[in-house]
């Protein structure tokens, strides 16, 4: 059955991201996770747009976290998966999964 | 830091103040590591990123706006016209679906582009931009008629069938209301200054001598594009935003 919420290949790497670092996803955080597994570094713009936009389809949610000194006073913006973002991004996976079923794209010579 | 605060002050006009407040401390705790330089660039990248869409899609919309009346205009009025006479009884009702075609279009190419393909509003203005103009261009066709009454039935009902969908209609049907009551003020504004500028009817002639009535024409096209892009982004904003940022994260 298909989600409502259909994703692109870069929202998807940003949920994925979200993901991996649970409770402590906010801004920073997020672009180093993408940067560190995926080997290219989002551009802040980008990164954001996504984020709100993600936001106002309801994938994802967002709340305010603590002041720090190293941010000039200013609060982190933590992020997290609804359960709508979850199933899309199930949803997307599957996809890439069934597609990927009977091939070794990611072993032997190309591993 | 200076710059930070001035770029705090520009991202709180193009977003929320939290939300500034947040991008903009991300920045600054990148600002050790990354220098000074690339913490400007990206400030300046985010205000691109957060700003670029809106005046495009103004633009393109005004013009889409104009492109699609020229067309309904030679459709209904043109030459090539003169088969269906113009004292019809049809004709005034396809002036006023002419002048909510144009703002139909103007609608849909600001959420297109404001928004995407995918997003619904964008959806539902592109399809009743198309059935509208099917309908001034194919008017005395029977079957593109039925065809097209038929498709925006089906449109209403798909519109009606989920909560989403009947609020994409619900913000769609409020912009063209507003974009249309731009409109009837708008020609009204135009008339009585043309009226003033040169009273009794124009030529071309007429026209290159008072110039400043074709840019009033212009100005005043442009703020109904204005109403049109800015009721579609307020109600977009009421109805279809999600979650919004809360101070604490939701259980």
């Amino acid at each position: 059955m298909r989600s409502s919420a259909s994703l692109g290949e870069f929202e998807q790497v940003v949920l994925l991201a979200i993901l991996r670092l649970d409770k402590d996803a906010y801004g920073v955080t997020i672009r180093s996770e993408i940067a560190a597994c995926t080997g290219r570094e989002p551009a802040p713009g980008a990164l954001y747009t996504t984020l709100d936009r993600m936001e106002e389809k309801g994938i994802v949610r967002s709340w305010l976290g603590e002041a720090t000194p190293q941010r000039g006073g200013r609060a982190k913006r933590y992020f997290a998966l609804t359960q709508t973002g979850r199933a899309a991004l199930v949803e997307a996976q599957r996809a890439y999964r069934n597609l990927l079923q009977g091939l070794d794209l990611l072993g032997g010579a190309n591993a | 830091m200076r710059s930070a605060a001035i770029g705090e002050w520009i991202i709180a006009r193009l977003t929320s103040r939290k939300q500034a407040a947040s991008m903009v401390g991300d920045l600054v705790e990148l600002e050790p590591q990354k220098g000074m330089w690339w913490f400007r660039l990206s400030l300046a990248r985010v205000v691109v990123a957060l700003v670029w869409r809106r005046p495009v899609a103004l633009i393109a919309a005004s013009y889409a706006g104009l492109w699609a009346f020229s067309g309904f205009e030679v459709a209904i009025w043109g030459v090539h016209a003169q088969h269906r006479p113009p004292e019809h009884p049809w004709i005034h009702v396809l002036g006023v679906l002419a002048g909510t075609g144009m703002i139909t279009w103007t609608a849909a190419m600001y959420t297109a582009i404001r928004y995407g393909l995918r997003d619904r509003v964008a959806q539902f203005a592109l399809v009743l931009a198309g059935l509208v103009t099917a309908v001034i261009y194919c008017w005395w066709q029977p079957a593109i008629l039925a065809t097209c009454i038929a498709l925006s039935i089906c449109m209403l009902w798909a519109s009606i069938g989920n909560s989403e969908r009947r609020r994409a209609a619900m913000v769609l049907l409020t912009a063209l209301a507003a974009g249309n009551a731009g409109l009837v003020l708008a020609t009204y504004l135009a008339g009585q200054y043309q009226h003033w500028v040169h009273p009794g009817p124009m030529g071309e002639r007429d026209m290159q001598e008072h110039p400043s009535i074709a840019l009033v024409f212009m100005g005043l096209w442009l703020m109904t594009a204005c109403i049109t892009g800015s009721a579609c982004s307020l109600m977009r904003r009421r109805l279809l935003r999600g979650l919004s940022i809360e101070d604490k994260p939701a259980v």
